[in-house]
């Protein structure tokens, strides 16, 4: 699915380039779970915005799907984005004057799918996450385990091949994050490609591979014991 | 849902942030149509009295202060008659009529009276005649309805300051003076020693010439021993050729005398439509630089505080095309609304409060909706569109970002 040549990502602070990505090459298989580990600063998010296909890297190519992303113009990728590929935010960054349903419907508009068949798609969506009953509730007015539900509900909207999730259960209790996390394990299940980028290492063990990074580099890739995968 | 939901939504979620460029909008557009609306109608009510009026440049001798347009000729000085026919064979373009006058003082009935000499219109038609000459020269490109009276009786003495017919032995008798003296139709009445007959009672004018009597130029000239002279001609001219320098044209040809028109009169009113016209222009520019600064403030603000959800957008697939959308309908809504509700308050205040500041009746103008929704319309979305640009160019980084 993905395939990282010699990518690397500076940026300029001031007079000063600093390195966020360093060279790195990487290879993520279609159906893979993916958790991406390490302190804060390690370069987790900025590898992350460049699967995304919203970070342009300074040097080397992103490829997705055989196709080198960063050649494609910046329209192209967007509309890559909501067919191909659903975001997990560890803030969840619901569209706050927008119902829970609402908020899921925002992907299928951008799809141009029609008003009824959003409607229809959005309330199976809530259902499976189950919020069928918080539908045309604010997000104001759920709960943080509730808020990342529907984040997930809008994430699958558009039934996308790869899920990029940055620290999803951050701001979660315990339960809130089990309940996350089988949420995307099962997604796993129905083939979609996870990456998680975490600092969390209970939730790094749910995943089937972890790759860890420090400092802009990538240390270590490895396979990880799943004690409750199916 | 649709994007027209998704920004109806965010306005109605935070109604304030954007109340002020509404208002901003509201109030310039409402300035605008107020005082255009008000100059619009004042302009015409001055258009229709200079028409009105009738006579609307008069030639009086040099150094004579006008006072009053209807008393312009009681001032005493004379000028040569033969300046009347002057002017009535110079093909000047744009004069229409002449109306030349000679006041003494007189009594009638042991009161004193003005009498006042007038040329018929026979007169010149009868000397033109004679001198296969024409008369009152046609001028081009003429927008007046009418630019001749079909109106020959006693009362167009009132509209167009001339009489059609007058013999040497009439007189016309002026309606104050008829009711306090009760002259009528037919009468012999006693002037400077002359017996002259009333060839009728002038109708009720509102002016001075009410309390006048009116004879033949050439009798008033006679019994007065003044030789051939005039106190004033009265011009009736095109007011379009008055604008477009006929007035300097009659200065050339009589020199030595003095050359006014009624513009000159209604100055004032004249000066203050020209400077609600400018206030209008004012206003204008005001609203544009106003309202765009309003507009591209509150677009500013509401890009900032949403740069998450925006980023969020583009994050799940929004084009920046669909991020300046958004920001742009926002500001074409607003631009359309604030125009209309301008629209409406400034027609409001202007047909409300229109006849105690200008004098003048007024009523809504429907183009001007059409340019107050237009301008407002094209004004906030002018000023939204680098912050809707930057809004689109926004890094969607900023939604990995921990709140």
């Amino acid at each position: 699915m993905y395939r990282l040549d010699s990518v690397s990502k500076q940026y300029l602070q001031g007079q000063q380039t600093v390195t966020a990505l360093s060279p790195t090459t990487l290879e993520i298989a279609d159906g893979e779970f993916i958790a991406i580990v390490g302190p804060s600063g390690s370069g987790k998010s900025t590898m992350l915005t460049l699967l995304g296909g919203m970070l342009a890297p300074t040097e080397g190519r992103v490829w997705f799907e055989d196709q080198s992303l960063y050649d494609l113009s910046v329209d192209s990728r967007a509309k890559l984005r909501r067919v191909k590929m659903g975001f997990v935010f560890q803030t969840f960054n619901l569209v706050p004057y927008l119902t829970a349903l609402e908020n899921v419907e925002v992907p299928l508009l951008l799809c141009g799918v029609p008003r009824a068949s959003q409607r229809k798609r959005a309330l199976e969506l809530l259902a499976q996450v189950g919020l069928a009953d918080r539908a045309h509730h604010k997000p104001s007015q759920l709960s943080t385990g509730q808020l990342q539900r529907v984040a997930l509900a809008r994430t699958i909207a558009n039934d996308p091949g790869v899920i990029l999730a940055d620290e999803p259960t951050g701001n979660l209790d315990p339960e809130s994050r089990n309940r996350v996390l089988s949420f995307l394990e099962e997604f796993h299940r129905n083939g979609k490609t996870i990456i998680i980028v975490t600092h969390d290492p209970e939730v790094a063990n749910r995943a089937a591979r972890t790759v860890r990074m420090n400092a802009g580099c990538v240390e270590a890739s490895k396979m990880a014991h799943i004690p409750n995968a199916a | 849902m649709n994007f027209m939901t998704l920004i109806w939504k965010e306005i109605r979620e935070k109604p304030t942030s954007m109340l002020t460029g509404l208002i901003t909008i509201t109030l310039g557009v409402a300035a605008l149509v107020a005082i255009r609306n008000v100059t619009y109608f004042s302009e015409r009510a001055v258009a229709r009295e200079l028409e009105a009026l009738g006579a609307n440049v008069l030639v009086l001798p040099q150094g004579v202060t006008l006072q009053d347009y209807y008393s312009a000729d009681l001032h005493g000085q004379t000028m040569p008659e033969q300046l009347v026919q002057q002017l009535a064979f110079s093909n000047l373009e744009g004069v229409e009529n002449l109306a030349p006058k000679l006041c003494v003082p007189a009594r009638l009935k042991e009161r004193g009276i003005i009498l006042t000499g007038i040329l018929p219109q026979s007169e010149f038609q009868a000397k033109a005649a004679w001198q296969s000459a024409n008369l009152f020269s046609k001028h081009k490109g003429c927008k007046k309805a009418r630019c001749e009276s079909d109106d020959t009786g006693t009362s167009s003495l009132a509209t167009h300051r001339t009489v059609q017919e007058l013999y040497k032995h009439e007189a016309l008798v002026g309606a104050d003076i008829a009711s306090s003296t009760g002259l009528k139709e037919g009468d012999k009445v006693q002037l400077l020693g002359e017996t002259l007959v009333v060839s009728a009672v002038l109708p009720v004018m509102g002016t001075v010439d009410d309390g006048r009597v009116f004879a033949h130029l050439h009798t008033v000239q006679r019994l007065a021993k003044l030789g051939e002279v005039v106190n004033c001609i009265e011009i009736m001219g095109c007011c379009e050729d008055i604008a477009k320098g006929l007035v300097t044209q009659l200065g050339d040809l009589l020199p030595g005398t003095k050359v006014i028109t009624i513009a000159q009169v209604v100055q004032t009113q004249v000066s203050i439509n020209r400077m609600m016209q400018q206030l209008s222009w004012l206003f204008l520019i005001i609203l544009i630089g106003m309202a765009g600064a309003g507009i591209a403030n509150s677009t500013i603000a509401n890009v900032r505080e949403r740069r998450r959800e925006i980023g969020t957008l583009i994050a799940i697939g929004a084009t920046p095309g669909c991020i300046s959308r958004l920001f742009l309908s926002k500001a074409i809504l607003f631009g359309s609304v604030g125009g209309l509700m301008g629209y409406v308050l400034g027609t409001g205040i202007a047909t409300t409060v229109g006849s105690q500041w200008a004098g003048v009746a007024v009523a809504p103008l429907p183009i001007l909706a059409f340019i107050a929704i237009g301008g407002a319309t094209l004004v906030s979305t002018a000023a939204s569109w680098w912050p809707a640009r930057s809004a689109a160019r926004l890094d969607p980084c900023v939604c990995f970002q921990d709140a």
